[in-house]
């Protein structure tokens, strides 16, 4: 007897997906991910736009991950025209960054995730809200602290309006960082409240096989989501420049979406993948925090990823405060940003987006016209690794029904953060 | 009374502007309780797709399967309304409107695409071009406050009241020094709609045009100034086209510029 089960809209994601899976006899016949965004073209159009406006469209890629499209676009660019940023620069980025990550883990934490998680479950954060209020105002407000970072330091919450090649067009007032690390202390204060709600949640247990993590090496001695080296679970690191040996894209028929395969195999980007890989970088409190929720590394059931998140937005709240001291520490409204001059060759960056490592690399002629745009993001890495926990899913639970099939591929497929405007963007056949 | 049923949908976009709802992190809680919320894929499980008095629809129409779906919103929505820059414009996406979409998937996808359904997309429009639309509010991202204003509005039974003027009012309202007169910077706040209080001008960066063009914008104008700045005709063009689609020629034609034909 053949069933075939059919997840036509993913909810509670960002984009436009679904999941189909076939049984045949008993067996799993096939799963897929099918990712029918529709189509934007952004590396065709990318190419037309004048390198210095790169970042500012790159970041309409996705809104979610709207602050780490630009970042890395610019430091992309930067790499090719062989521009340095000041040490004020740097920072502002990471904390900008940060606003991103704390921002986009409380969105899917508490809007997306818990609603499946909590007992009883819900439909949304609304629902939420009226079983457990608390968890529910802290959550949001979690989301919000991470969105005035981002508003506050790149000028809008969504597609940044205050940064530039080399720079920011206007260095925030000093008030501006007190009232922050004020508000960040606050909000630290609060994840402590939340700590026997994340660590008492049910998860499911069948995910159990083990597999390759992948994220990019903070680039300091501390936790963080900048660097320019590739680590993998299985001990290989490689330069950020070499990332297409990482992450060997290729296209599948049912999705406008690449796929990703290491030596082969699916592996998984993201906050799970990074406390496993890095979790010994983690600052004080999060790793309290990880101690309290029972997290000990490496976690392999993708379930986690929620944990992990909730880990990651401790850490990245305390990573803020000591950023916005080391900015007050040397504080300079006034520096200017570096001249550029465009040149001809390739620039390569990657960075840690909340849901998992981004690439982006251009190529430019003498006159700085873009010939050629790559951009690797997570959700289309994450993407055959979602297809085997769904097949293993089904094959551990042979008595699920089709609506059991159906709730847990949606909740394996949500558990990963999936973005699918990102995965979308583009898709070169011919590379 | 009952509640008035409202749904948010997304077609071709980067989910912003549904994104900037979920945003109202103060608000959302007292909307949600003001409204009763059929659909919003994005935020919720158990979505029904039945007739609601306000539907919000944000990003362009690139394909027939966002075709339909927009056109079932339409038969099921008393008022329509869109949301951002790709549904009122086109947004990012339509700046290679001029390209056949045949050329743009080969040159992407290969030409074995060509033949394949599931590929099948056109060039990104708003949603105007082929339904009703009641009421439009623009921005990449829509302005949180210009949101809750509108659905404020639309609850009490009218349409809701945005600006119409351009971005430089809001930048004078700033008392910022113009980037394009006194600096010379490829600023478009003349040609955008306000609503934006001026940000990227208010950050010393020019206005990159995010928001569409403004009512009567007199593209011609802008043109004059910013070849007299030292801007290429190619150049300025380009920045026009980021948002909305590449301007016609007509629009920039108006007037006669030094002499200058267009490419």
């Amino acid at each position: 007897m053949s069933r075939t089960i059919t997840v036509e809209h993913l909810c509670r994601v960002e984009g436009h997906g679904g999941v189909t899976v076939e049984l045949e006899g008993g067996a799993v016949k096939s799963v897929r991910m099918d990712i029918y965004e529709g189509l934007r073209f952004f590396e065709s159009f990318l190419k037309r736009v004048p390198w210095a406006d790169i970042p500012e469209v790159a970041c309409r890629i996705c809104a979610i991950c709207s602050g780490v499209h630009n970042v890395v676009a610019s430091l992309a660019i930067e790499d090719a025209f062989g521009v340095r940023v000041t040490e004020q620069v740097r920072l502002l980025r990471r904390l900008f960054v940060h606003g991103g990550n704390i921002e986009s883990h409380a969105l899917h934490i508490f809007l997306l995730a818990l609603p499946d998680l909590v007992r009883p479950r819900c439909n949304s954060i609304i629902e939420l809200a009226e079983d457990l209020p608390d968890p529910a105002r802290i959550g949001l407000d979690l989301k919000k602290c991470g969105n005035e970072i981002q508003d506050l330091i790149s000028g809008r919450e969504i597609h940044p309006c205050n940064t530039t090649l080399g720079g920011f067009g206007r260095v925030p007032e000093k008030d501006v960082f007190k009232y922050l690390r004020d508000r960040l202390e606050a909000a630290l204060e609060n994840t402590r409240a939340l700590v026997p709600l994340v660590g008492g949640l049910e998860l499911p247990a069948y995910l159990t096989a083990e597999g390759t993590f992948i994220g990019i090496k903070p680039s300091g001695e501390a936790y963080g989501y900048m660097g320019d080296r590739i680590a993998a679970s299985d001990g290989t690191v490689t330069d950020v420049r070499d990332y297409r040996r990482v992450t060997n894209e290729y296209t599948v028929p049912y999705s406008h979406a690449k796929f990703s395969a290491y030596k082969g195999k699916p592996y998984t980007v993201g906050a799970l993948a990074r406390v496993n890989l890095f979790g010994d970088l983690l600052h004080d409190g999060a790793k309290t925090t990880a101690g309290r929720l029972g997290f000990t590394t490496p976690v392999h059931n993708i379930f986690y990823n929620t944990v992990a998140q909730f880990i990651e937005l401790v850490d990245s709240i305390e990573d803020s405060i000591q950023t916005i001291g080391a900015i007050l520490a040397d504080y300079a409204p006034d520096e200017p940003t570096p001249r550029i001059r465009p040149k001809a060759g390739r620039g390569t960056a990657g960075l840690e987006a909340p849901r998992g490592t981004l690439y982006h690399s251009y190529a430019f002629d003498a006159d700085g016209r873009c010939t050629d745009v790559d951009i690797v993001t997570p959700t289309c890495q994450n993407l055959a690794a979602m297809e085997r926990d769904i097949r293993a899913m089904v094959e551990a639970n042979p008595a699920f029904s089709d609506e059991e099939i159906h709730f847990h591929a949606e909740m394996i497929v949500r558990a990963y953060d999936p973005c699918i405007s990102c995965s979308v963007h583009l898709l070169n056949l011919g590379a | 009374m009952d509640k008035p049923k409202i749904a948010v949908y997304g077609l071709t976009c980067c989910a912003g502007c549904q994104l900037n709802i979920l945003n109202c992190e103060d608000e959302l809680l007292e909307l949600a309780a003001a409204v009763d919320i059929k659909s919003f894929i994005m935020a919720q499980t158990g979505n029904d797709d039945c007739e609601v008095d306000i539907a919000f629809v944000e990003g362009a129409v690139a394909s027939q399967r966002n075709l339909e779906q927009l056109k079932g919103i339409r038969e099921r929505a008393g008022l329509l309304i869109a949301l951002g820059t790709g549904a009122c414009w086109g947004c990012v996406q339509a700046m290679i409107n001029d390209v056949p979409r045949k050329e743009i998937l080969a040159e992407v996808y290969g030409k074995e695409v060509l033949d394949n359904p599931f590929f099948e997309c056109f060039e990104p429009k708003p949603l105007r071009d082929f339904v009703k639309v009641d009421f439009e509010i623009v921005g990449c991202p829509i302005e949180r406050s210009q949101f809750l204003q509108a659905v404020a509005s639309l609850l009490h039974g009218d349409l809701p009241l945005l600006p119409t003027y351009a971005v430089c009012t809001d930048c004078k309202f700033r008392e910022n020094e113009c980037l394009l007169i006194e600096r010379g910077e490829r600023c478009l706040g003349p040609v955008t709609k306000a609503g934006c209080g001026a940000r990227c001008p208010t950050n010393n960066l020019p206005c990159e045009g995010c928001r569409g063009p403004v009512f009567e914008a007199n593209f011609a104008s802008e043109v004059d100034v910013l070849l007299d700045k030292g801007f290429s005709i190619e150049e300025i063009k380009q920045a026009m086209g980021h948002f909305g689609g590449p301007p016609s020629d007509e629009a920039l034609s108006a007037r006669k510029f030094r002499g200058t034909e267009l490419p």
